[in-house]
């Protein structure tokens, strides 16, 4: 059973209006999650070392795992879209971005606005990735995208009304910090 | 894939087809009617319909080759070769009723879900619904290319007219126009288009002669003139321009889109799809079927198929001993009956002329003969114990039987000293021809036959010894 109410670090800290289902869903260290945000089941968010601020209307989506393992803090933005299984170890990630489906992406890679990392890509490159940069096939192939993806705006609200149906959901709180105990 | 390549696609057993090239037991067909191997090399390969790959359309012969065999509603992806998938949307356009209102029409565009490059990336107007298609663009070579090919067929026409003149006792109906259709005839030998044309062209000949009258004069074409002229070679856009690696297309881009072959990626326009064709082959000695696919293009299944492996028995390594150059060693193969009857087996020697270099190691066969049981999909082998009882099997040379399939333990001794080890023997026997009756017994009984073929066994590289290497 305890599996499977989630694994939450007093540490962690969820605003106002973000969606964090609890099953099997693990947070530890110190996590921001902001609001709107919508965090699926089954995802893996660790701040080993260094905080994770993750920003508003992002969606996590199952199986995604978020880890940073250096003491500098990863700051994700807003409207970005991890996808089923996505694996990223990125310090920056701004806005607009997509990680399709098992992709992962590695410490030194820097994400702007409106890039996306194709499926099963396995990119860590010491590299940031100009605006509206698609990286796609094995060999991660670079191109540069004439639109940005379009928001989820609709998905996102369809998400965060159905999801309180059928999902247990953390209550928005404010984490503790370590030092302040 | 390396397991299924393992199976399907194994090079260590070889078949020997009738004409001489050796394949696995895969990719070889069977001919019950002439009981002789063929492959993909002697069979002639027939179109027996035209279809689009990805929307399974079936496109009639003539209608595909007006549409240059391409799909008219399905393309690629010019940067990935992915499919492109339509997307529609609702663009709101200027209303035919009223001059000063704006009305919504179903409007599409092209997308890749892959590299996510779309038609808008290279400007292309999106499509309304019902509009008819997204437009062609025209190849800048095409008029000298339509020219040509008119001119050559001309010619062509002509020759051959001069040629039928000639011929005595032709015979009528033939799959020779198919072939000519798609350029085939060519690729065979002169020997047999000739024959083939022989059957077709005779009932027609006075309707050729009415569309073969036109004229290499009726043809106005320019002869290619060679120039002195070359273009100057701009020196700047080579060495002084900062090279943008993501704006220039690639090889492999600019050959897929051979008839315009853009420089740059902003060149781009989606490729319509190529047609696929659903082919039979047919035996070159008795001109029977020997691969019939089913008409319907979304179907897999095959009205005909005479591949080998479902008549001929299946040679398989069991296991590889270490190889000592110049000793003796036991190999075990398996042999396995595909076909609905039992067969007798015997392995024999090839005869001297028939040796060539390729055979490294010498194989000791048995003299005697075994049974091959049939195929019996509803046995259960390991239930089955009678089996070992029935057949009186040495156990010196048949290391066990399952059903339709058996092991044998030969002796091997390479000539080599290093290198792969290859034998060869001859796999001879009975046939019984489900399709072909006995046409002496009154097509009661099945006719029996024995057949032999030439199988060349891979073993692998032989152990080199400390001796031979100092
Ligand atoms: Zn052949
Ligand atoms: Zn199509
Ligand atoms: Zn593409
Ligand atoms: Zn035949």
């Amino acid at each position: 059973m305890s599996a499977s109410v989630g694994n939450f670090d007093q540490t962690v800290t969820i605003m106002p209006n973000a969606i964090v289902c609890r099953e099997q869903t693990t947070i530890k260290g110190d996590v921001v999650i902001g609001s709107r945000t919508i965090i699926q089941p089954t995802v893996t968010i660790i701040a080993e070392k260094g905080p994770i601020i993750i920003g508003e209307s992002n969606l996590i989506e199952e199986y995604v795992t978020i880890i940073n393992k250096t003491d500098q803090p990863m700051v994700i933005g807003n409207n970005n879209v991890f996808e089923v299984g996505s694996h990223s170890e990125s310090l920056e990630i701004q806005d607009n971005n997509v990680l399709e489906y098992k992709c992962r992406i590695g410490p030194k890679v820097k994400l702007t606005n409106g890039c996306v990392i194709g499926t099963m890509c396995d990119f860590n490159d010491d590299l940031t990735l100009p605006e509206n940069t698609v990286v796609y096939g094995p060999d991660c192939k670079m191109r540069k995208q004439l639109e940005r993806p379009a928001l989820q705006t609709f998905q996102l609200d369809f998400l965060s009304k159905i999801m309180p149906n059928y999902q247990r959901i953390e209550k928005p709180r404010k984490g503790v910090k370590n030092d302040e105990k | 894939m390396d397991v299924i390549n393992e199976i399907f696609a194994t090079n260590k057993v070889l078949y020997q087809c009738a004409c001489g090239h050796c394949k696995p037991l895969t990719h070889i067909y069977f001919c019950r009617y002439c009981l002789k191997m063929r492959c993909k090399d002697c069979v002639y390969h027939e179109v027996d319909s035209q279809y689009c790959q990805h929307c399974l359309e079936y496109i009639p012969t003539i209608d595909a080759k007006l549409k240059k065999n391409k799909c008219a509603s399905c393309f690629q992806c010019p940067n990935c070769m992915h499919t492109l998938t339509p997307r529609t949307f609702l663009a709101s356009v200027p209303s035919e009723t009223d001059p000063n209102g704006m009305t919504t029409r179903k409007a599409q565009f092209l997308l890749c879900s892959y590299c996510k490059w779309s038609s808008k990336d290279v400007g292309i107007p999106d499509q309304f619904i019902g509009s008819g298609g997204w437009p062609e663009i025209e190849a800048p070579n095409r008029k000298r290319v339509e020219g040509l090919v008119d001119h050559y067929r001309v010619i062509a026409q002509r020759e051959r007219m001069e040629k039928e003149k000639k011929r005595i006792n032709p015979r009528p109906g033939h799959a020779i126009h198919l072939l000519d259709k798609y350029g085939i005839s060519a690729s065979l030998s002169a020997k047999l288009t000739e024959s083939l044309r022989t059957k077709a062209y005779s009932g027609r000949i006075s309707s050729n002669y009415l569309s073969a009258s036109k004229s290499l004069t009726d043809i106005k074409l320019e002869p290619s003139l060679a120039t002195d002229d070359v273009e100057p070679l701009d020196v700047d856009t080579f060495y002084n321009k900062d090279l943008i690696e993501s704006e220039i297309s690639s090889i492999e881009q600019r050959l897929m889109q051979v008839e315009m072959q853009p420089n740059t990626v902003s060149q781009f326009y989606p490729i319509s799809k190529m047609l696929y064709v659903k082919r039979s082959l047919r035996c070159k000695e008795c001109d029977h079927n020997i691969i019939k696919p089913e008409y319907n293009s979304s179907s897999i299944k095959f009205k005909i198929q005479l591949s080998a492996f479902y008549d001929i028995p299946e040679v398989k390594i069991a296991s590889t001993p270490k190889l000592i150059p110049h000793k003796e060693s036991m190999v075990e193969l398996t042999f396995k009956n595909p076909y609905q009857y039992g067969m007798h087996v015997c392995l024999q020697p090839l005869k001297d002329e028939e040796m060539d270099e390729s055979i490294t190691g010498k194989i000791i066969l048995p003299k005697a003969e075994f049974i091959l049981e049939c195929k019996d999909d509803t046995l259960e082998p390991e239930l089955d114990s009678t089996q070992k009882t029935r057949y009186n099997d040495d156990p010196q040379l048949i290391t066990f039987r399952r059903g339709n399939k058996i092991g044998l333990r030969l002796t091997v001794i390479p000539e080599i000293d290093s290198g792969r080890c290859r034998v060869c023997f001859r796999l001879r026997h009975d046939f019984v021809n489900s399709v072909v009756q006995n046409k002496s017994t009154g097509g009661s009984e099945p006719q029996v036959s024995w057949i032999s073929h030439k199988i060349y066994v891979d073993l692998g590289p032989v152990i080199e010894s400390k001796e031979s290497i100092a």
